[in-house]
């Protein structure tokens, strides 16, 4: 390797010395008494052009050759030393932009992988490590390590995450430091600068594309919303809820466009295409329903007060579901009913207060409980019995006296432990009550069996509510679980501005791992050797000088 | 560059230093100082022989027909005034470099002065596409023509000529670069008949002998106009000289094989101190009055 590429300008030498050396040897007029002396060395001369042409003398080559180490040695060249192998930790960019296909016919990460070999052996690295940067940096197995040593694509290395993060790739490759570590990184865009200090090689393989692409896409009841970017006119393929169409659309360079689709059926899906081009991980959508979520809630309340009250309220909630047979939450007034239920049923137990003690507050609310979104109990009044038995952390209390608890029982149910006392409270009859009760029934909701969100776009993991737990490869379009042999469903859309922009691709190879203290360390100056033998040929031609200039003396003399 | 005729001026002045020794072979020509390889009328005593009719009776040694009866001829060394021709190469090759034709002219003055010293007389010649006798080339140097050069593939071909034109049993001296193809052997036999004494000069250029720095040339023969490419290397420096050396070689081979006395000059050399030990070496000069040359 050379350190000093300017030395190279040193080689406007070479032309110069053949100048001198063509000028030298330029045909010359003489006229001689006689050509008789020189007819047999004429034959010779005249025998074969290409003899003709290589006459430049040896001394020629001789200076040629120590012009040409001089500068070599100006280069300062240095060469790996046995002992000084380097690690050597690559990350690729595993973002969706590395899938793009070029006219090649190869993906980005293919044209990457292409130079991988070659920088590997030239650099003859010592421990290699690989490493994909996405969302979040992740170490590659050794299967895919071999692979990506032979040049082939790992399964490992999807393309699909929504980013590339490589601000925490490089601080992962940096926690495992070693001394003189290299850093070669794969991705698809040119650096905004040029990495320096030796340790980062950034190794660029896209190509600025023209790719149309669905960049956003939301869904709320019936109406879906898509948003496109790209350049000129795409044909959309629609189906809405059966419903299929195509349209064109005239999309703007850097101008993102919003199209609006109201279904027929709001539990219909909504699909959406676009053409084949280079990235097609963005090319279609798909909208679900959010699926109806539903408590079957039992109440065993004695109090008739309260059981009216909580009856009105629950069904009040709409989220109710009086047909089914599963009791997800039990509101109870009675102790000792919390055993007989299934192992997910929820317990509101109604702790009803006699001669209570009014409060008027201000009282102590546990903020981060869900329980307590969007309530306010200012201006009410709240009657407690200091001495009623609230077990559990307190969510709503008044001063020391806990009004409102949550506990679990051994078998990891929630249990809510509720003062009330309506002839001398105003909290059924304030707006708080039924946002408490919908905000319990929709925490029971939650925890039912499905996905937390229907929709997913790039860069969301799918969250399931269920005794199984998703994992795989996020792929665009459905994803599927199934618990208590009913089937679930997500829509998985890759949506990303950035990652769909190829305009932005570019290839090329900037930073270098030329620092000083790694060239000190792991590399042998060749500059002295190559310097001594220049030197030694310098002497050489001194002698060879010497000795022809001592010959023709030597001839002229006995003449 | 200075006139021609400075340089015929620097030869006759280098040239009092010297005389034209005697040849080893002895001379013949008109009377006149040295002593002639043939019996004549001078006053050294060189031999008796038995008379024979037609003799001179002048010549008979009456003592020794008194002490012994018989008519014996006394002889006497002839004298001759003895005789050089100095032949200079006027190829184009000779007009090449600046020093080429100065130290032609200024050894061809000093050769004839030398002749002059020597009691010789003289002639030049001029050695073109036929030899041919320089103008005023009987008088002192200075008087000389300039020398014409011309392209002479071949400066053997007149020298085969030379013998009408040289005056037989003189000396006779080539000065010439001698770099032409012909067969040296051939070329003096012809050029040495009839001569009493034969010296051949070699005058080169420093660019003859050494060869060009290494490079490209294409290189002009002054003598045919032809041209060829040729890289000069150390390789190509060194079988130049081997040529050279091999070329000059053939010559000296040659001289021996005819008698011909060889020596090489390098122009610059004697342009920069008019010393002539190859020269002297030959024998054909020598010191007038025994002291080191000018």
């Amino acid at each position: 390797m050379l350190t000093n590429l300017l030395a190279l300008i040193g080689l406007a030498a070479v032309p110069a010395l053949l100048a001198v050396y063509l000028l030298r040897n330029r045909v010359k007029r003489l006229s001689v008494s006689s050509l008789m002396l020189w007819t047999e060395r004429t034959r010779m001369v005249q025998g074969g052009g290409r003899l003709q042409r290589n006459r430049l003398p040896l001394l020629f080559f001789l200076e040629l050759l120590i012009l040409l180490l001089l500068v070599l040695a100006a280069a300062a060249p240095r060469i790996l030393s046995s002992h000084g192998t380097l690690p050597l930790t690559v990350i690729l960019d595993d973002s969706a932009s590395m899938s793009a296909v070029g006219p090649d016919g190869k993906s980005t990460a293919e044209r990457a992988l292409q130079q991988l070999p070659g920088l590997l052996r030239k650099g003859r690295f010592g421990p290699v490590r690989f490493m994909l940067a996405g969302t979040e940096p992740r170490w590659l197995g050794p299967e895919a390590e071999q692979q990506l040593r032979q040049g082939r694509l790992p399964q490992d290395w999807t393309t699909r995450a929504a980013s590339c993060d490589l601000d925490q790739a490089l601080l992962l490759a940096r926690s495992e430091s070693a001394p003189g570590k290299k850093i070669l990184f794969l991705g698809d865009t040119r650096p905004s600068t040029t990495p320096t200090g030796g340790e980062l090689r950034w190794i660029s393989a896209g190509l600025p594309l023209s790719n149309a692409g669905f960049i956003h896409a939301a869904r709320s009841g019936d109406r879906c919303l898509v948003e496109l970017q790209g350049n000129g006119a795409v044909e959309l393929s629609l189906d809405l809820g059966g419903q299929t169409r195509t349209e064109t659309i005239q999309l703007e360079s850097g101008i993102p466009q919003r199209r609006i689709y109201a279904l027929a059926d709001p539990d219909a899906r909504f699909e959406a295409w676009l053409p084949d081009d280079p990235l097609s991980i963005d090319n279609h959508v798909i909208l679900l329903p959010k699926p109806p979520r539903r408590v079957g809630t039992r109440l065993s309340i004695a109090d008739p007060d309260l059981h009216t009250l909580l009856a009105r309220t629950v069904s009040a909630s709409g989220l109710d579901d009086p047909g089914t047979a599963d009791c997800d939450l039990l509101i109870t007034d009675t102790a000792g009913t919390d055993a007989a239920e299934n192992a997910a049923t929820w317990f509101l137990h109604l702790h009803r207060i006699k001669d209570g003690t009014p409060f008027t507050g201000p009282f102590v609310m546990d903020r981060r409980s869900p329980l307590l979104d969007g309530i306010s109990f200012e201006g009410l009044v709240w009657s407690a019995d200091e001495n009623a038995p609230m077990p559990g952390m307190p969510v709503v209390a008044a001063g020391n006296i806990p009004l409102l608890t949550r506990t679990e029982d051994l078998a990891g149910r929630p249990h809510f432990h509720l003062q009330i006392d309506p002839s001398l409270s105003t909290l059924p009859d304030s707006p708080a009550w039924p946002s408490l009760v919908w905000n319990l029934m929709e925490m029971r909701a939650a925890e039912k069996p499905g996905f937390r969100e229907v929709n997913l776009r790039s860069g969301m993991i799918p969250e399931f509510v269920g005794t199984a737990e998703w994992s795989g490869i996020l792929q665009p379009g459905l994803i599927e679980m199934v618990e208590n042999g009913q089937t679930y469903q997500a829509a998985f859309n890759f949506l990303d501005a950035g990652e769909s922009d190829l305009r932005v691709c570019g290839s090329g190879d900037d930073g270098d791992w030329n620092d000083p203290e790694t060239l000190e360390r792991h590399y042998v100056d060749l500059a002295p050797l190559i310097i001594l033998v220049g030197l030694a040929l310098l002497a050489l031609h001194q002698w060879l000088v010497r000795r022809e200039d001592a010959a023709i003396a030597g001839r002229a003399h006995g003449i | 560059m200075q006139d021609f005729r400075t340089w015929l001026q620097q030869g006759e002045l280098a040239g009092q230093s010297y005389r034209l020794a005697s040849p080893r072979r002895s001379l013949k020509g008109a009377a006149g100082f040295h002593a002639g390889s043939q019996n004549g009328v001078s006053l050294d005593f060189s031999d008796y022989r038995e008379y024979h009719p037609g003799d001179d009776i002048r010549s008979l040694d009456w003592n020794v027909f008194g002490r012994t009866d018989r008519l014996t001829i006394k002889l006497y060394h002839e004298e001759v005034a003895p005789h050089v021709d100095i032949v200079l190469d006027a190829s184009r090759s000779m007009g090449l470099v600046e020093s080429k034709p100065q130290a032609l002219l200024g050894i061809g003055a000093l050769l004839a002065t030398a002749a002059a010293g020597g009691n010789y007389s003289w002639n030049a010649f001029r050695l073109g596409a036929r030899l041919a006798r320089l103008e005023r080339g009987r008088e002192i140097p200075s008087h000389w023509p300039e020398l014409e050069y011309e392209p002479l593939k071949n400066p053997g071909a007149p020298l085969r000529e030379s013998a009408g034109v040289l005056k037989r049993q003189g000396v006779r001296i080539l000065v010439s670069d001698l770099l032409w193809s012909t067969e040296p052997l051939g070329v003096l036999r012809r050029f040495a008949e009839g001569a009493s004494s034969v010296v051949v000069v070699q005058l080169l250029a420093r660019a003859d002998v050494v060869p060009p720095e290494p490079g490209k040339y294409r290189l002009d023969d002054a003598e045919t106009g032809e041209s060829i490419e040729v890289f000069v290397d150390a390789d190509t420096q060194k079988q130049y000289v081997e040529r050279l050396e091999q070329h000059t070689q053939h010559w000296n081979d040659a001289c021996r094989q005819t008698g011909t006395a060889f020596c090489r000059l390098v122009a610059e050399d004697l342009l920069a101190d008019w010393r002539l030990d190859p020269l002297l070496r030959t024998g054909i000069i020598e010191h007038r009055s025994g002291g080191p040359a000018c």
